[in-house]
C-alpha cells in the first residue's frame, strides 16, 4: 500500500461525485432490507429497517436515545449480528458472515465511537496503528511490529487531522477532540469504504464539535468516503449531512434531505414538547 | 453508554429463593447463638441435641416473607405486588403458606416411598416438574405466587433515603445477631484477660535467650534465606505466564462470547477455586510425596498456589476492563488475539504487575512456612531450632526473616506504587 495514497484501498472511491449521491438506478453501495434485532432479554431495538445508501452520500441518523441508532451501525460492520433482514454492501450480502469473511467486512465498514474508545497507556500512534490490524500478521501484531509503510501512512493520518506533534504522546494526555481525531486517523488507516460515527460529538463542547464534524465532511468531499453518522442535534445534521435519516423505537420514520425536515417531522422524530436545539 | 444489550438486571427468580434462604439462615443461626451462651459449657450444642431443628427455621422463614420486611427482602430489595398495588397481607402471606405446601408436595414421595433410591428420584421428579413450571411463567413467578396473584419485583433504589437506621427493625435484629456473635466468639474462645496479665512472666526465659541471638550460625541461616527467596522468586516467575493465559480464559467478557467458550470458562473457573482453597501447606505435602523433600517441592507448591490466585485476581481484572476500547479494536476487523492484546492489556498491564508483585511478597512469607513441613529453606530450620528448644538459633533465624521479609514490603510497595 503506497503511503502516498490514503484510500487506495477503496477503488472508485476517489470518483465519486463529492458530496452528491451516484446517479439514480445505480446500485447503492449500502442496501438494507427488513432489518432486524432482538436482543437476548427480548429487547427489540430494531423492528425492519430499510434502506440504501449512495457512494459518497452523508447520511446523518436522527432520533432519541434508545430509539435503536447505535444497535443500527453496530449490525452495519458486524459488531451486532441482526436477528432477520438482509445487508448488502457493494452487492455483497454481508449479514450472518462468520471469522475471516466478518473480519474483513469489518475492515471495510470503520467505526468511531461517542467515548472515542482510544487504547489507554498507548500512544497516539499505536492507536492508530491499530486500524491496521486486519492486514498484520498476527505474530508480527502481537509484537507490534508494525510494517513500515503502515507506520508511514498511520503518520500522514495523525498530520491530517493535526495531530502529528501528539503522535507520541499516550492518548490520555489528549482532550476529547483530540482523542477523536485520533479515533478518525485509526478509521482511515482501515481504508474504509464507509465510515460509521455512532454520536462522534456527543460528549465534545460545540467548538470542538465543528472541528471533528469538519473532519469527517472533508473525509466525505475529499476521499469520496461514505459517512453515516448517528446524532443528537437536527442542526448538525442540516449543517452536514446530505440526507436525514430518523429512527424511532427501532423504525425509520423519516428520510430525506436535511432542509425538509419540519416543525412537524421533527416533533414526530423527538415527541411533543421537544425544543429545538442547536449548536452553533 | 451500555445499550439495550448490556441490560443485566438481577433476576427476582434467583433474588427470591436466595431471600428466602438468609431469613432461614439468620432464624437458625439466632437460636443456634443464644442457645451456646445459655447452655451449660459441656452441654452439646442446639442442633447436635435436635438435628431437625434448622428445618424448623424454613417455615418460620417464609411466614417472615408475609411481612414483606424480612431481613433477606429488604437484602435484596424485593417486593410482592398484586398487578400495580402492593400485595395486600392475606395474598401474601398466601405466597408463603403455598411454598410450604410445595415443599411438602416434593417431600411426600420421600415419606410415601422412604428415603431410598425410589423415593429420591420420585422427589427429584416432583421437584423438576415444580421447577419447569416456574421457569415457564411469563413473569419469573414461583407457583406459589401464580396462585395468589402476586410477582416479586426488586425494588428500584429509593428516591426518597431509606428511614434512619434506628426506626428500622432489620437494623435491631442485625445488631442483636451481632452481638451474639460476639459474645458467642467469647464463650467458643475461651477469652481470659486475667491469664493473658497473669501468665506472662513464664515466657521470661525464652525471650531472655530470643534477643540474644547465637550469630554463630548466622552464616549458615543466610544460605537458607537465600534458597526461601529463590524458591518464592522461582515460584512466581513459572505461575506468572501460566496464570496469565488462565486468566483470560476465566474471565467471562473474554469467553462469553460462544457456549463452547462459556462451558470452558465454568469449567476452569470451577477447577481453579477447587484448587484455591487447598492452602499451600496442603500442596507441600502432596508434593515432598511426589518429588521428595526439599526446596524443589516447595517451589511446585507455592508455584501451584500462586497460579490458581494469580489467575483468579488477573481474570477479575479482565473482568473490569472498560469494552469500548475491545470494541473498537473488535470494529478494525482484527482477530481475537490483536484484539486482546491492543483492547485489553494496555487497561491490565497495571494491575497485572501489582499482584505479581504483590504475589512474590506473599511467597517470601509462605517459603518460611513450607519449610515447617518439608519445603526446604529456612522453615526447616526454624522448626528444628524451636523443637529442641535452641531459642537462640531462633532468635537468628528470626532476626534474618524479620530482615528480609521487611525488605520485601519496602521493594513491593514502591514497585506497586510505581506501576500502578
Amino acid at each position: 500500500m503506497a503511503p502516498a495514497s490514503p484510500g487506495a484501498g477503496t477503488p472508485g472511491a476517489a470518483q465519486a461525485a463529492a458530496g452528491a449521491p451516484a446517479a439514480a438506478g445505480a446500485q447503492p453501495l449500502l442496501q438494507v432490507r427488513g432489518l432486524r434485532k432482538a436482543f437476548p432479554n427480548g429487547y427489540q431495538a430494531l423492528k425492519g429497517i430499510d434502506l440504501d445508501v449512495q457512494r459518497g452520500e452523508f447520511v446523518c441518523i436522527l432520533g432519541l436515545s434508545g430509539a435503536g441508532k447505535s444497535t443500527f451501525l453496530r449490525c452495519l460492520n458486524g459488531l451486532i449480528e441482526p436477528s432477520e433482514g438482509s445487508i448488502r454492501l457493494g452487492g455483497q450480502e454481508v449479514s450472518g458472515l462468520k471469522g475471516r469473511e466478518l473480519r474483513r467486512l469489518r475492515g471495510r465498514v470503520a467505526m468511531i465511537f461517542q467515548k472515542f474508545n482510544l487504547v489507554p497507556r498507548a500512544t497516539a500512534l499505536t492507536n492508530v496503528l491499530t486500524g491496521a490490524l486486519l492486514r498484520t500478521p498476527t505474530p508480527r501484531a502481537l509484537l507490534g511490529l508494525w510494517d513500515a509503510a503502515d507506520r508511514a501512512e498511520a503518520l500522514e493520518h495523525l498530520a491530517l487531522v493535526g495531530l502529528s506533534e501528539h503522535a507520541h504522546h499516550r492518548v490520555e494526555a489528549l482532550s476529547g477532540g483530540q482523542q477523536q481525531r485520533v479515533a478518525i486517523a485509526r478509521a482511515l488507516l482501515q481504508h474504509p469504504e464507509v465510515m460509521l460515527a455512532d454520536e462522534p460529538v456527543a460528549s465534545l463542547d460545540p467548538a470542538t464539535s465543528h472541528t471533528v464534524m469538519g473532519h469527517l465532511k472533508r473525509l466525505q468531499q475529499e476521499k469520496g468516503i461514505t459517512i453515516l453518522a448517528n446524532l443528537h442535534f437536527l442542526s448538525l445534521a442540516r449543517e452536514y449531512g446530505t440526507r436525514v435519516v430518523a429512527l424511532k423505537g427501532g423504525q425509520k420514520v423519516f428520510e430525506g434531505p436535511p432542509a425538509s425536515i419540519t416543525d412537524a417531522v421533527f416533533k414526530g422524530i423527538y415527541g411533543e414538547d421537544a425544543m429545538h436545539v442547536e449548536i452553533r | 453508554m451500555g445499550g439495550p444489550s448490556s441490560g443485566e438486571r438481577p433476576s427476582p427468580a434467583r433474588a427470591r429463593p436466595a431471600a428466602v434462604l438468609l431469613d432461614a439462615g439468620a432464624l437458625a443461626y439466632g437460636a443456634w447463638a443464644a442457645d451456646m451462651l445459655l447452655k451449660p459449657a459441656e452441654a452439646p450444642s442446639l442442633y447436635a441435641r435436635w438435628p431437625w431443628l434448622p428445618l424448623v427455621a424454613l417455615p418460620l422463614a417464609l411466614l417472615w416473607q408475609g411481612t414483606d420486611a424480612s431481613l433477606g427482602q429488604r437484602a435484596w430489595s424485593l417486593a410482592r405486588r398484586c398487578g400495580s398495588q402492593p400485595a395486600p397481607w392475606s395474598a401474601r402471606t398466601m405466597a408463603s403458606a403455598v411454598t410450604l405446601g410445595v415443599l411438602g408436595l416434593v417431600a411426600v414421595p420421600l415419606v410415601l416411598l422412604g428415603p431410598g433410591a425410589a423415593g429420591l428420584a420420585a422427589s427429584a421428579v416432583v421437584a423438576l416438574g415444580l421447577l419447569v413450571l416456574a421457569l415457564r411463567d411469563p413473569q419469573e413467578r414461583s407457583l406459589a405466587e401464580r396462585l395468589a396473584g402476586v410477582h416479586t419485583e426488586i425494588l428500584p433504589p429509593a428516591r426518597t433515603g431509606p428511614a434512619a437506621w434506628w426506626r428500622r427493625p432489620n437494623a435491631w435484629l442485625v445488631l442483636l445477631l451481632l452481638g451474639l456473635t460476639v459474645a458467642v466468639g467469647v464463650r467458643i474462645t475461651d477469652l481470659d484477660l486475667a491469664r493473658l496479665f497473669g501468665g506472662a512472666e513464664g515466657t521470661a526465659g525464652l525471650w531472655g535467650r530470643l534477643l540474644d541471638p547465637d550469630w554463630g550460625v548466622a552464616g549458615k541461616v543466610a544460605g537458607l534465606m537465600v534458597e526461601t527467596v529463590f524458591v518464592a522468586l522461582m515460584a512466581s516467575l513459572l505461575a506468572l505466564p501460566l496464570a496469565f493465559v488462565l486468566g483470560f480464559v476465566a474471565a467471562r467478557n473474554v469467553m462469553g462470547s460462544t457456549p463452547t467458550g462459556r462451558v470452558v470458562h465454568s469449567l476452569v473457573r470451577v477447577l481453579l477455586n477447587v484448587a484455591r482453597s487447598m492452602e499451600p501447606i496442603v500442596w507441600a505435602t502432596i508434593f515432598t510425596l511426589w518429588v521428595g523433600i526439599g526446596p524443589f517441592a516447595g517451589m511446585l507448591a507455592l508455584c501451584v498456589h500462586s497460579v490458581v490466585s494469580l489467575a483468579k485476581l488477573y481474570s477479575e481484572a479482565i473482568e473490569g476492563v472498560d469494552p469500548g476500547p475491545v470494541e473498537a479494536v473488535r470494529s478494525t476487523g482484527s482477530g481475537l488475539l490483536p484484539v486482546l492484546r491492543y483492547g485489553m492489556l494496555p487497561q491490565v498491564i497495571p494491575g497485572f504487575l501489582s499482584f505479581t508483585v504483590y504475589r512474590w511478597d506473599i511467597n517470601v512469607r509462605m517459603a518460611t512456612i513450607l519449610g515447617l513441613v518439608g519445603g526446604g529453606g529456612i522453615g526447616a530450620m526454624l522448626i528444628e531450632a524451636q523443637q529442641v528448644g535452641a531459642w537462640r538459633k531462633v532468635g537468628t533465624i528470626v532476626v534474618f526473616i524479620t530482615l528480609v521479609v521487611w525488605a520485601m514490603d519496602v521493594l513491593s510497595s514502591r514497585a506497586r506504587r510505581k506501576v500502578g
